[in-house]
């Protein structure tokens, strides 16, 4: 698994020449993730950029292990849904490429690297801005953002879900601009999928994870499972703390055992909203799929009401 | 808080037109291509149709039924010799020719068919997927339809009775946004013409609600008058039919020429007793016990006329099935306008006053037969105040 190192970086200016490094984000999975600076040199790269006139381009490269055929198809899936998908809700991607050698030295590398550059959305982080979202319609408001963009995937004709809905993929502009990242988990509903399907576990983050990922029931994921996702988000803005984490427990297995069983103390019982807000947030939390809301019409308009009822 | 009541039509379907249209009877029919050719269907009206809703009926894919194979995308009609694997590559032709012709007969809802399996099938839902509900959600979306689209549901009283199997059903029923509503239905193997078991009642009731929770509309077939007891969910349309294959879901009906049955003895129903008895008990009662028969008795031309009849009426005549028609509508107009809460103090005191009528009869000497006794309503009774808890 590749890791940031300055041997790293140095392949990366060789194979993207002129490439400058202005940050390095929270660890993103099995990635390793730069914020870059890329001039606009005569590369393919160049031809993708929207930004045609300006003289270099802020981009986010990511580098992941090439060697993994099932980690190969999650990114190869992601790129693909991203290249369909044109919404201000995702960055655009620029360029990918698997890299199996150097190219200065043309000496094989010690493992096959797969290789994207995004586009940098001009925003941080939603954990770095918890502070915003402390009312219950500024809440409201991010839910009703983020159920806009992700319907872009809900609504695809292979009706897509994002499953790694966190705080860590969210990011806010400096006007209040919503943003989704990290499409690495992407599926269709009720599908198959990649990973084999007697693993106890499905690919996720536990603490954000739906019943149905966390007890890898396949066919029951679907854009329901990304509505627990945010709505287990919400009520950790409004509540100060993950619902599923009892007592500080952290540890995997009982965090994914918590969000399976643990049903959280209503939000308005603890004073943090109002109980049209609470219930809508507890419905969408539950856990048997047919207990949330069957469409994104019915969710969009119940926050709505709720919203109306706050302000 | 509306209740509609559908005609489930089968043979003689004339009988349910003229209910609905003459006597103004239900509020719709749910059309039966075992029973109609397309040319029948084709020759309804055009306001009729739009009050009609048409089941595909694929239960089962390679029923030789001659009129089911009027209906150029019915599974056997449409590839020669029906096998999964060759259905598959013909699977979303069915469903386009199949939501064209519902389109252009401008029915109520647009229906998409499924198969009935009989077992507790661990891939049911899978194998609906891939037989129908994928095919016609991709020809609803290449067409864009605009008129509300209804699932069919058919399951056995098994499949409601385990926790685990019915919370699978309303995961998989509830995945679909494109579906507004659910045709359902259940078969319930038993010995009885109305189903007794509290434990059936009970699971279908809940199943029931937990569709009307998501905010599904829906839609009861083959109810037999336990649709009465539907009523307690806060929306439904129930369903009311003539011969038994109409009112007791049986797959027989696609396999053997059920019209050549021996005829079984011709019944009325009774609204006070919440039953069918036998006519001729009927009669009985109607001579010795004059006053309970007045208070149980629904007094419809349609009885007033077999009645009088020297020669007692068969089973396949139309009087005694629109006497029901009539009786049952009026019994679902009283609980109409009530609360759920109000329709199920209405239905306990039915019950109460059946068993005391019951009773009444048993004391009298009338010995009612198996299927006309009330055997059936300790079971409602418990399924009401369990549901209503």
């Amino acid at each position: 698994m590749p890791s940031h190192s300055p041997e790293l970086q140095g392949l990366l200016q060789r194979l993207f020449v002129g490439l400058s490094f202005s940050g390095i984000p929270r660890a993103s999975g099995q990635r390793v993730v730069y914020f870059c600076t890329l001039p606009c040199l005569d590369r393919e790269v160049l031809t993708l950029l929207r930004e045609e006139s300006a003289a270099e381009a802020e981009v986010v490269v990511k580098i992941s292990s090439g060697n993994d055929p099932t980690s190969i198809a999650y990114l190869e899936r992601e790129i693909a849904v991203l290249n369909q998908i044109e919404s201000v809700f995702f960055p655009c991607l620029y360029h990918h490429e698997l890299v199996a050698e150097d190219p200065l030295t043309e000496e094989r590398l010690i493992e096959k690297l797969f290789i994207t550059v995004e586009e940098k959305k001009i925003a941080v982080p939603l954990n770095d801005v918890r502070s915003m979202f402390t009312s219950e319609v500024a809440v409201i408001d991010l839910l009703l953002s983020l159920i806009e963009g992700l319907s872009v995937l809900w609504n695809h004709a292979n009706r897509l879900v994002h499953r790694d809905l966190k705080p860590d993929n969210i990011l806010i502009g400096p006007n209040g601009e919503v943003f989704i990242i990290d499409l690495g988990l992407i599926r269709e509903t009720g599908s198959v999928g990649i990973t084999a399907t007697g693993a106890p576990y499905g690919p996720m983050t536990a603490m954000y994870a739906s019943p149905e990922q966390a007890k890898n029931d396949k066919k029951n994921i679907s854009f329901k499972s990304d509505c627990f996702s945010l709505a287990t988000i919400a009520y950790e803005l409004l509540a100060g703390q993950n619902p599923y984490v009892v007592n500080g427990d952290m540890n995997f297995i009982s965090v994914t055992n918590n969000v399976c069983t643990h049903t959280p103390i209503s939000l308005d019982k603890l004073g943090k909203c109002s109980g049209e807000f609470a219930r809508i947030l507890s419905q969408m939390m539950e856990k048997e799929p047919y207990k949330r809301h069957r469409t994104i019409d019915l969710l969009q308009q119940d926050l709505m009401r709720a919203k109306t009822g706050a302000q | 808080m509306t209740i509609s009541l559908y005609h489930q039509v089968g043979h003689n379907w004339n009988w349910n037109k003229d209910s609905l249209v003459d006597d103004k009877c239900g509020d719709g029919l749910v059309l039966s291509p075992v029973h109609q050719t397309k040319t029948n269907i084709e020759k309804l009206s055009v306001p009729l149709r739009k009050v009609c809703i048409f089941d595909p009926q694929y239960y089962l894919p390679n029923s030789q039924k001659q009129k089911l194979h009027t209906y150029n995308f019915f599974p056997e009609a449409l590839v020669d010799g029906f096998t999964s694997a060759n259905f598959a590559i013909k699977a979303l032709e069915s469903a386009r020719l199949c939501l064209q012709f519902q389109i252009n007969m401008q029915f109520q809802w647009l229906v998409i068919p499924a198969r009935y399996f009989d077992q507790l099938d661990p891939d049911y839902t899978e194998r609906q997927d891939s037989y129908t509900v994928a095919p016609f959600l991709s020809a609803a979306k290449e067409l864009g339809v605009s008129k509300p689209l209804m699932l069919t549901l058919p399951v056995t009283s098994h499949m409601l009775e385990i926790v685990k199997y019915r919370t699978q059903l309303l995961n998989w029923v509830t995945s679909f946004p494109e579906i507004s509503g659910v045709y359902i239905f259940a078969a319930n193997d038993r010995d009885t013409k109305q189903p007794a078991s509290a434990e059936f009642l009970l699971a279908y009731l809940t199943f029931l609600s937990e569709l009307r929770s998501a905010g599904l509309q829906v839609l009861v077939g083959y109810t037999n008058t336990e649709a009465l007891l539907f009523t307690m969910l806060d929306e439904v349309a129930l369903t009311m039919g003539a011969f038994e294959n109409t009112r007791i879901f049986s797959i027989d009906k696609f396999v053997s020429k059920d019209e050549e049955r021996r005829g079984p003895k011709a019944r009325i129903y009774v609204p006070g007793l919440l039953n069918w008895i036998q006519f001729d008990q009927a009669k009985q009662i109607k001579a010795k016990l004059p006053q309970l028969w007045k208070e149980i008795h629904f007094d419809s031309a349609y009885a007033e006329r077999a009645f009088e009849l020297v020669v007692e009426p068969q089973f396949n005549q139309a009087p005694l099935y629109k006497h029901y028609f009539q009786a049952f509508s009026a019994q679902v107009d009283r609980l109409k306008p009530l609360e759920p809460s109000g329709r199920a103090q209405l239905l306990r005191s039915w019950i109460a006053t059946s068993s005391d009528a019951y009773a009444e009869i048993k004391r009298s000497g009338i010995d009612l037969e198996k299927h006309g006794a009330g055997g059936h309503l300790p079971g409602w009774r418990s399924a009401i105040n369990s549901f209503s808890q």
